[in-house]
């Protein structure tokens, strides 16, 4: 009998220790996370369309699409957008009249982004993504050129 | 028992060959090739032979295969080939291959050579060149199995064969415009 | 070069697929045609060339193997109570924990609870795409590096691009 109470009150203390550690406040954010989404041009011409002034993308992106298996020769940075997205809200990025993204970050390093297009959820990718780590969407677009969008976590 | 063991017996050899043509796995090959069989001997009931034995078998060997296959492709990644598959287009510009393909090639190196070509298709491609040329489904069929629209059958199957007929006959990739 | 509609209307001519006035006339331009009827060479041989290949696929376990393990398994599932599962070892623990320590639990899943709720999905990768985007992925860990390619949509993105503020 005395040996089963020295039990149950083992367990019971067990269990409040894990109570106090539980109220330990988690780690949780540490802050807002710093992106940048960049829609670059892939086209095999050497100069942006007439009457516009794209710049080649900077050569850390430019490296970086480089390495992927696309044949595109060239990449012109189209528009560059810096943006802050607070723990667990939602931020809108409009590409085009017709698609947007919607970014949100799940935790420390963990970010949501939905390609939204014509008014329809075309894809939702959940993944990682640690400073200086890029996640690029893109696809065919007229006149046998591509569009990306490179999204890049910045801090 | 005995009689099914005895069925197992007569057509695992293609419903094992079948799955491994999907799945280009031997393992995940072997391992639902048997699932298939427990499936079949659970919906024994249900066949009602109005198809052959090795063809309702087959059938149930390939949804297994495609439930995998999706399960892989929340996390895949393509090969390089199949990226290029994607983004370009290329099959349409590819030259006509005018020679047989095949020609001249002993049995075991052709279909070693069909074995590695297969084997560098996206499972896209893969699916629909097993189903339209092992299996003999008509497009629509093949797009009801594959959840696409008859375009996008045709147009994976055009790819798959134009690539398989370049690799069989060794064309350059530099070849291609 | 044949116009890529026409390369793919030889290839359902190849494959029985057209009606039967539509595949007369493309039997008539293939006659006319050395390209296209090049074309359809390379897709008939192609497909000879495939069709036998599975034949030769032999299953690289022994038979006894094989069908000792599908045996094994249909036994398993048809086993009587086979799926009734055992009593878990924490349902055991709680049942000797809930007269004494009931609250604490309780209070612990709550603050638990709390703090799973303000992290939102679990730290996995995942993505859904709608049917016809025709997406996939290409990942390079070491560069730190992921490419979603779509094939959705193709001509939308470029309408209005200097949209992003």
């Amino acid at each position: 009998m005395r040996a089963k109470q020295g039990t149950a009150g083992a367990l019971v203390g067990v269990c409040a220790a894990l109570v106090l550690l539980a109220a330990v406040p988690a780690k949780g954010f540490a802050g807002e996370m710093k992106l940048e989404a960049q829609l670059v041009w892939g086209t095999d011409d050497s100069k942006p369309p007439e009457g516009k002034d794209y710049k080649p993308v900077e050569a850390a992106i430019q490296k970086k699409i480089k390495d992927l298996p696309l044949k595109w020769k060239n990449y012109f940075e189209v528009k560059r957008t810096e943006f802050k997205i607070a723990p667990a809200a939602a931020t809108k990025i409009p590409i085009s009249e017709k698609c947007s993204l919607t970014v949100q970050s799940h935790n420390d390093s963990v970010v949501e982004v939905s390609w939204i297009g014509k008014g329809r959820e075309v894809l939702k990718r959940t993944q990682s993504l640690s400073k200086g780590e890029i996640l690029i969407l893109g696809g065919n677009a007229p006149n046998a050129t591509a569009y990306l969008m490179v999204l890049r976590r910045i801090e | 028992m005995a009689a099914f063991e005895e069925l197992v017996a007569r057509h695992r050899d293609k419903i094992y060959a079948r799955a491994y043509s999907m799945m280009r796995n031997e393992e995940e090959a072997v391992d639902l090739s048997q699932e298939a069989w427990v499936k079949a001997w659970q919906r024994l009931r249900q066949f009602q032979g109005d198809s052959s034995f090795g063809t309702w078998m087959t059938r149930i060997v390939i949804n297994l295969c495609l439930d995998q296959l999706r399960k892989h492709k929340r996390q895949r990644t393509e090969s390089i080939e199949a990226m290029s598959e994607e983004s370009g287009g290329v099959e349409r510009q590819m030259p006509v291959v005018t020679t047989n393909p095949t020609a001249g090639l002993e049995r075991s190196e052709l279909r070693q050579r069909i074995d590695r070509a297969l084997g560098l298709l996206s499972h896209e491609h893969r699916t629909v060149l097993v189903l339209h040329e092992f299996e003999e489904l008509e497009y629509k069929e093949i797009a009801k199995v594959m959840g696409c629209s008859i375009g996008t059958v045709m147009s994976r199957l055009f790819y798959a064969r134009r690539k398989m007929a370049a690799l069989l006959s060794d064309v350059k990739k530099e070849n291609w415009k | 070069m044949i116009e890529y509609q026409k390369q793919l209307l030889v290839q359902s001519y190849l494959d029985g697929e057209l009606p039967q006035a539509q595949a007369h006339e493309v039997a008539e331009w293939l006659a006319r045609d050395n390209e296209a009827m090049g074309l359809l060479n390379e897709l008939r041989q192609t497909r000879a060339a495939v069709t036998g290949f599975e034949e030769a696929l032999p299953l690289p376990e022994s038979r006894e193997f094989y069908w000792s393990k599908i045996q094994r398994q249909i036994e398993r599932e048809e086993a009587p109570g086979a799926s009734a599962p055992r009593v878990p070892w924490h349902a055991r623990l709680r049942r000797f924990l809930v007269p004494v320590t009931g609250v604490a639990l309780a209070a612990l899943l709550f603050l638990v609870g709390n703090r799973e709720n303000s992290s939102g999905p679990p730290d996995t990768t995942t993505e859904t795409a709608l049917e016809d985007s025709g997406a996939f992925t290409y990942h390079d860990s070491s560069a730190g590096v992921t490419l979603v390619w779509l094939s959705y949509p193709a001509d939308e993105v470029a309408d209005n691009d200097d949209s992003l503020d």
